[in-house]
């Protein structure tokens, strides 16, 4: 256990048991629309391009062609692009290929057909053993938190309205399903 | 009848090739948890946010209980109902504004927790990104509410979940403590498996944390944040449980682990689990105060390698036979086989039957396991359920068969096959059909 209850308790006493009063959705989105906007102009370089944030990698550049796959063209499993961006983002070699195999896992969900329960738990086992992977390579703390690091992963696999229904009607199959985390050394 | 199964069972061992398991020095082949540490997941989860936040919750409590149990952690998924019909939604806005942001659908997840670092960059070239993103995180709230409202009316029933309800019945047969931690609208979830648990054992062997819980009925300690924008617009609707918590505006949170702040102060990892923030710190004492009382049920079942577990839904006698890559034939006239044993039976009605393969190397074959059950007697139109799980991946998987006319001893409906196979690194795997 790394945690202890008589911490939380400290912790717990000193919060406020009543509520505050609630802050209208409408205001808060306001604000922070407000606040969105006067940091965006203050920051915008009217001359970049979104092809240049491309370029320079401060937004990946993606295949978003019409397949569920796209190109890969080494036959990793992997698309060519995110292969690239892992490469790039991960130069530590366990870590790259715990991302690889996540990067993997996420595209095997996209190739299952709807309603098959079963393929579709296989997908969901095989992302969770790269999940507890990537967990053991991305110690908390470090250059990436492990939870970026997949969050990230499922976006870029899901870059294509085809793609990210693909990754949807996955996870709807599964719905009123259930399967565990794995333990020990599962990274391949 | 039973002269037919003993052929069955002889045909199909004749069929098969012997298989053998390599020794392994004696060593237990599995973990056998104490505790379950079960997750309901929240609104728009998919399975790989399902997949970390179980992996969080690991990070955060580890694989050891305060009375030194190893801990299992395990979801209970439910998918939110037309979370796919954001996605027409989300092109469209992607359109407006000049259509500078057209078919970025890798925006997608950011874009739902009211940005990100890659909208960020978007912002920093065209000021109109901030604008789309504002409109769809008001939609998005929008939509989100009226889902939930949807569901809270017309909570889940036992006939959608009964792969949930099988795997409880294993827990509890195995004599687990299990710690149901719920998110969202997991909470409805959860009340009903914890309704569901209590049936089978007392609460001190089962308990609910309840985080943001979309449920107007708690069965168990809650955290709600003052600024969730999504429980707390339910409010209008029905029965809310209270604020126990404030957490800072939008621009003065801190990020959580995902990266992200969620602007409608509803994510789990964004802020429940933020150890940023001090709600963090209710949700964790109310997951170890539960650890820290839980008691185990007492066991009537041995956990295995591999598991079967069959209920049938009222009285009568069916079976569940268990065809070994050796060819032994396990039920209940031959309870032991060269891999495991049926250690539960029943004769009267609802089962459960229960068999497993042993965790010891000197036992446990590698090759194909056939699962199939037979209508004994009395048991014509019930509907039986098998679930397969892995000591290590959960539930393999969960069917269901209604039954004909009895066959006393000759098991009619073949439900699973399952093959337990050593891989390239050694690690022993199953795999399921």
């Amino acid at each position: 256990m790394q945690r202890t209850h008589e911490a939380t308790k400290k912790r717990r006493d000193s919060l406020p048991l009543q509520a505050p009063p609630h802050i209208p959705r409408t205001l808060a989105l306001s604000v922070a629309l407000a606040l969105a906007l006067l940091a965006a102009a203050c920051s915008r370089a009217e001359s970049e391009t979104i092809e240049e944030l491309e370029a320079s990698g401060a937004v990946p550049k993606l295949d978003r062609t019409d397949s569920l796959t796209g190109t890969d063209a080494d036959q990793n499993g992997v698309r060519d692009d995110i292969d690239a961006f892992i490469t790039r983002e991960y130069p530590l070699e366990p870590q790259r290929k715990a991302a690889l195999q996540t990067a993997r896992a996420l595209q095997k969900t996209l190739l299952v057909e709807p309603g098959d329960v079963q393929s579709a738990k296989a997908a969901a086992r095989e992302d969770a053993r790269a999940c507890n992977c990537v967990y053991r390579q991305f110690p908390s703390g470090g250059t990436k938190e492990a939870a970026q690091v997949g969050s990230e992963l499922e976006s870029l696999t899901a870059n294509t309205k085809q793609r990210l229904l693909a990754l949807l009607r996955t996870s709807k199959t599964l719905d009123g399903t259930s399967w565990a985390l794995p333990t020990g050394d599962t990274c391949e | 009848m039973k002269a037919l199964a003993i052929l069955l069972s002889s045909v199909l061992a004749l069929s098969w090739s012997p298989a053998t398991l390599a020794e392994e020095d004696g060593a237990d082949l599995c973990s056998d948890p104490g505790v379950v540490f079960v997750f309901f997941n929240g609104v728009q989860t998919t399975l790989r946010g399902a997949n970390y936040a179980k992996a969080e919750f690991h990070r955060l409590f580890g694989e050891t209980s305060p009375a030194g149990e190893t801990i299992k952690y395990e979801v209970l998924y439910n998918y939110s109902e037309g979370f796919e019909d954001f996605v027409e939604t989300f092109e469209q806005r992607l359109k407006e504004q000049e259509g500078i942001l057209e078919g970025r659908f890798e925006l997608f997840f950011e874009a739902l927790r009211g940005g990100g670092p890659w909208w960020d960059q978007m912002q920093r070239v065209t000021s109109s990104a901030a604008s789309v993103l504002v409109g769809l995180v008001e939609w998005y709230e929008a939509e989100t509410l009226n889902n939930l409202t949807t569901l809270v009316g017309n909570p889940p029933t036992s006939a959608n979940y009964a792969e949930h309800r099988a795997r409880i019945e294993n827990w509890t047969l195995e004599g687990k403590k299990l710690l149901f931690v719920a998110h969202s609208q997991g909470n409805l979830f959860a009340n009903a498996a914890y309704d569901f648990a209590l049936t089978k054992v007392s609460s001190d062997s089962v308990k609910v944390v309840h985080i943001a819980p979309a449920a107007p009925t708690l069965r168990g300690p809650h955290t709600l944040a003052d600024l969730d924008l999504v429980i707390n617009g339910l409010r209008p609707f029905g029965t809310v449980a209270p604020v126990t918590d404030s957490i800072p505006g939008y621009l003065d949170r801190p990020p959580g682990v995902t990266g992200h702040k969620d602007i409608l102060g509803h994510g789990l990892l964004e802020i429940y689990m933020n150890e940023g923030l001090a709600v963090s710190e209710r949700v964790f004492g109310h997951v170890v105060s539960a650890l820290n009382t839980l008691v185990a049920p007492e066991a009537q079942a041995v956990p295995g390698f591999i598991t079967a577990t069959l209920t049938w839904d009222g009285a009568g006698d069916v079976d569940l036979h268990t065809l070994e890559p050796t060819g032994a034939h396990v039920f209940f006239a031959n309870p032991a086989g060269h891999s495991g044993y049926l250690d539960v039976d029943n004769i009267v009605g609802l089962g459960p039957e229960h068999y497993y393969a042993s965790c010891d190397p000197n036992h446990l074959r590698l090759g194909e396991y056939r699962f199939a059950i037979a209508n004994y007697d009395r048991a014509e139109g019930r509907t039986a359920t098998v679930q397969i799980a892995s000591w290590n991946e959960g539930v393999l998987g969960t069917r269901s068969v209604v039954l004909g006319g009895a066959t006393e001893e000759y098991p009619a409906y073949l439900m699973f096959n399952v093959r337990v196979f050593q891989d390239d690194t050694g690690e022993l795997r199953t795999e399921v059909w």
